[in-house]
């Protein structure tokens, strides 16, 4: 008797068991099941407007940092803002991104122009599709883009000045800006033109100092580094004083200036920063970058866009304040990009 | 013959062997259950993970069939290109209602709106190129193609990057799923492997149960075969069939061991009543052993004894004449009772014979008396009892006094049952060590008359016990020496 209670027990055990592995098996299976991430219109936020960043660069940080500012706009807004991805593989120019939203019907277009007559044409086409289109960083005035956010080009040109004079300390010497040939950016343009205007008004008497312009091919990828190379080895000497007028530009000229071995026989005045950028600034090889307030750039694009939705009209320009980096203040953004990839 | 109560349902053998076999298959059929219906629904999970990028293909596939009917209709301007567009058309917008139209906080789905809505705009645009077309507008048709086909090229790279989107994604989900089996399936081992064990405790458990009670029967039925009755009562575990066997063997065992007992105690009551007649018989022969010894041959001593009578009666001397007859009627029964049993009378009659002979021999100093207030005809009891009695009284108890000496016999009947006869004297008497050592035999030889005819008294109470297989028959009484003797003996009557 008493073996066939202990028997009992350990069947009743055994059976517990079974059931406990059972419905462990069970709620794990069924999790896993559940966990499964299919696409739910049920379960996803909701917005009303949709809008579409195109980036220049896709991965750089100026326009990660503009599109996250941008982004926190809009869902403030109820606005969902899509960061256009393009593919490494697509060969899709502005253009055809253009006639891609204009087709996708979205409600709002922000981009960088590239100052070519079908970007224009399109951008002018969107707007009377009922698509507002902003730009941002350079301008395309004679388009019928609604407003154009960023910086002002008399301001940038005073900046490079002070900074190109600084870096020659009184003496003689060539200042080289470098433009991108294909755009025929106004912004650009129009700050390389001021550039030269305000240096000669700014070196002092005696002083000698060249200006003088490099167009960069860039109509196809890679055509920067390319050109940049073209540069280090046909100039001997190097100009004094580089200023670049894109983040990718200041990057390239900078990993140019280490490969041909020239650190210290040219200063590069950079726009914007990368990790590499700040490096070299913490470093001294690369004197100062220029510097958006990106939160400012995305808002703004954000707000022009809302307003024109519900104003039918907003403001045509909005003017982003510039800031400048140098050895003096560099950590500040070198905590702050470790404190943003943390 | 006593019809056999069934046994309950659950108690026969054939019904628990029944219960767990369908346990076992039951556990077994619950195990599968669970785990067809869980692969089940995992194939279906699989079924549904790339089934979005099925339905992309098929979208895709349909709009290549639009671009290309309206090729067609271009090229040829065939009706049946044209009746094509529209078919694909009509399929299309259908398949387009599938897609996300809001907007949502997904890559995927904010895709599918561009999708969507591009190919609207797609589909108004192959509208008016069909139109154009209709209506002869080369240019307008030509120009309108080539927006299409822009379009056409766009949605296609969309949907291209749709699909990627969704294959990145379902192969996720499939890894998930596919990792999810496998526990699924070391899952299923496991409790596989559990049944199997709980299945095989349940067998042996139930076979334990069931045969070990046969295997304790078999080895009691061999101890009972090899002689060995004296085992314990086996229990009764189950109301089975094996119970109802165990009990049985158990009261077979019972009945046996009562029989046994029964036939035992038959042949000890048996072999005692031969050891008692084997007694009776010794007693008897040593009687008349003691007989022969004292009178070596009756026969010629009492013929001789009536040729006296005889010639006394001839003589005319009847004293003597009776004398010797009564002398030979003495011996006679003597010779002839001295087996088996006589009547109460005829011991009374050789009582009175020997008091006759031993008063002519003492010249009638002997007073005897006889006191029978009862119907004594017909009563037997053993031959040779009252005259030995009698003859002690004589020989012990007024043996030195004979002239005033007095013997009574004295024959009652107290009740139906029982026969009182006494032989009281007025002799000597005795203390109550020697009444204790006559009745317990326990007299020296010496004291062993030998001028008795020989029958001692302990012959006497051994034949009474022997007849009558009954104690303490025969009492003495005296009030000590000096006060007479009396010997009663209380026989049952029948």
């Amino acid at each position: 008797m008493k073996a066939m209670k202990k028997s009992s027990l350990i069947i009743t055990i055994i059976l517990i068991f079974c059931v406990l592995l059972l419905s462990f098996t069970w709620s794990h299976f069924q999790s896993s099941l559940d966990a499964l991430d299919l696409p739910d219109t049920s379960t996803a936020e909701s917005y009303d407007r949709h809008y579409v960043l195109i980036p220049d660069t896709e991965n750089s940080i100026l326009w990660q940092a503009i599109f996250e500012s941008a982004d926190q706009e809009a869902a403030k807004n109820s606005a969902y803002l899509e960061l256009l991805s393009q593919d490494a593989g697509s060969s899709y120019t502005k253009a055809d991104y253009l006639r891609i939203l204009i087709a996708s019907q979205v409600d709002g277009i922000i981009l960088k122009p590239d100052g070519t007559d079908e970007v224009r044409e399109l951008i002018s086409e969107a707007v009377s599709d009922g698509i507002p289109v902003v730009t941002v960083l350079e301008d395309d005035s004679d388009s019928d883009r609604i407003s154009y956010v960023g910086l002002n080009s008399y301001q940038l040109a005073d900046t490079y000045t002070e900074l190109s004079l600084s870096c020659l300390d009184g003496a003689d010497g060539e200042i080289m800006i470098l433009l991108d040939s294909e755009s025929v950016n106004p912004i650009q343009s129009l700050a390389a033109a001021q550039l030269t205007r305000y240096i000669e008004q700014e070196k002092a008497d005696e002083q000698d100092v060249t200006v003088s312009l490099y167009y960069l091919e860039s109509s196809t990828d890679f055509d920067y580094e390319e050109g940049i190379r073209e540069l280090f080895i046909n100039r001997s000497p190097l100009p004094d004083v580089l200023i670049c007028m894109d983040e990718v530009l200041t990057e390239c000229a900078y990993q140019a200036l280490i490969d041909y071995n020239e650190v210290g026989s040219t200063d590069i005045i950079g726009f914007y920063y990368s990790d590499q950028i700040l490096e070299a600034i913490e470093k001294g090889i690369i004197p100062a970058t220029l510097a958006v307030d990106t939160k400012e750039v995305g808002s703004y694009c954000i707000d022009a866009l809302n307003e024109y939705h519900t104003l039918d009209h907003t403001s045509s320009y909005y003017s982003v304040d510039l800031s400048l980096i140098t050895q003096n203040n560099v950590a500040d953004y070198l905590a702050d990009n470790v404190e943003e990839e943390e | 013959m006593k019809k056999k109560r069934p046994l309950p349902f659950f108690s026969s053998i054939q019904s628990r062997i029944n219960a767990m076999i369908l346990l076992v298959l039951v556990s077994v059929l619950c195990m599968n259950l669970f785990l067809i219906s869980e692969i089940n629904s995992a194939v279906q999970r699989i079924d549904s993970v790339f089934t979005s990028n099925v339905a992309v293909n098929t979208l895709s596939d349909t709009l290549e069939q639009i671009q290309n009917s309206v090729y067609e209709y271009l090229n040829t301007k065939s009706s049946q290109a044209l009746e094509d567009y529209y078919s694909y058309e009509q399929e299309y917008r259908t398949l387009l209602e599938d897609l996300n139209s809001e907007n949502v906080d997904s890559e995927i789905l904010m895709l599918e709106k561009n999708i969507r809505n591009m190919s609207e705009s797609y589909l108004d645009q192959t509208g008016v190129t069909v139109q154009a077309k209709r209506g002869r507008n080369v240019e307008r048709y030509k120009e309108s193609y080539e927006l299409e086909t822009q379009l056409y090229s766009y949605i296609n790279s969309y949907i291209y990057r749709l699909n990627n989107l969704l294959f990145a994604q379902n192969s996720i989900n499939y890894q998930t799923l596919i990792s999810s089996m496998q526990v699924l399936e070391q899952g299923s081992l496991v409790i596989m492997l559990a049944v199997f064990v709980v299945c095989m405790l349940v067998i042996a458990i139930f076979v334990h149960n069931m045969i070990h009670p046969l295997t304790v029967l078999s080895s009691t039925a061999h101890e009972v075969a090899g002689g060995n009755l004296d085992v314990p009562q086996l229990p009764v575990v189950y109301e089975d069939e094996i119970g109802v066997v165990t009990r049985g063997f158990n009261q077979m065992l019972a009945s046996i061991r009562e029989y046994i007992d029964r036939l035992r105690e038959s042949m000890e009551t048996e072999a005692q009543l031969k050891e008692r007649e084997l007694l009776m018989g010794a007693h008897l022969k040593e009687a008349q052993l003691k007989y022969l010894q004292a009178q070596i041959n009756p026969h010629f001593l009492f013929n001789s004894l009536n040729a006296g009578a005889q010639l006394a009666a001839m003589e005319d001397a009847d004293q003597t004449s009776i004398f010797l007859e009564r002398m030979a009627d003495f011996f006679r029964y003597n010779v002839r009772k001295m087996s088996g049993d006589a009547t109460l009378d005829e011991e009374i009659q050789s009582v009175d014979n020997y008091i006759y002979i031993l008063n002519v021999r003492f010249a009638g100093d002997i007073t005897y008396q006889k006191e029978i207030d009862t119907d004594i005809e017909g009563i037997r009891i053993p031959s040779m009892i009252l005259q030995p009695i009698v003859e002690n009284a004589v020989q012990h108890g007024i043996h030195d006094n004979l002239e005033d000496g007095c013997i009574t016999l004295a024959v009652r009947r107290p009740d139906e049952t029982l026969l009182e006869i006494s032989v009281r004297d007025n002799g000597v008497g005795m203390t109550q060590e020697k009444i204790r050592d006559i009745l317990e035999d326990n007299l020296a030889p010496a004291e062993e008359d030998s001028n008795s005819t020989g029958v001692a008294m302990s012959n006497v109470i051994h034949r009474l016990e022997l007849y009558y297989n009954q104690k303490e028959l025969l009492r003495i009484e005296s009030d000590g020496p000096g006060c007479g003797t009396q010997v009663i003996l209380t026989l049952p009557v029948a």
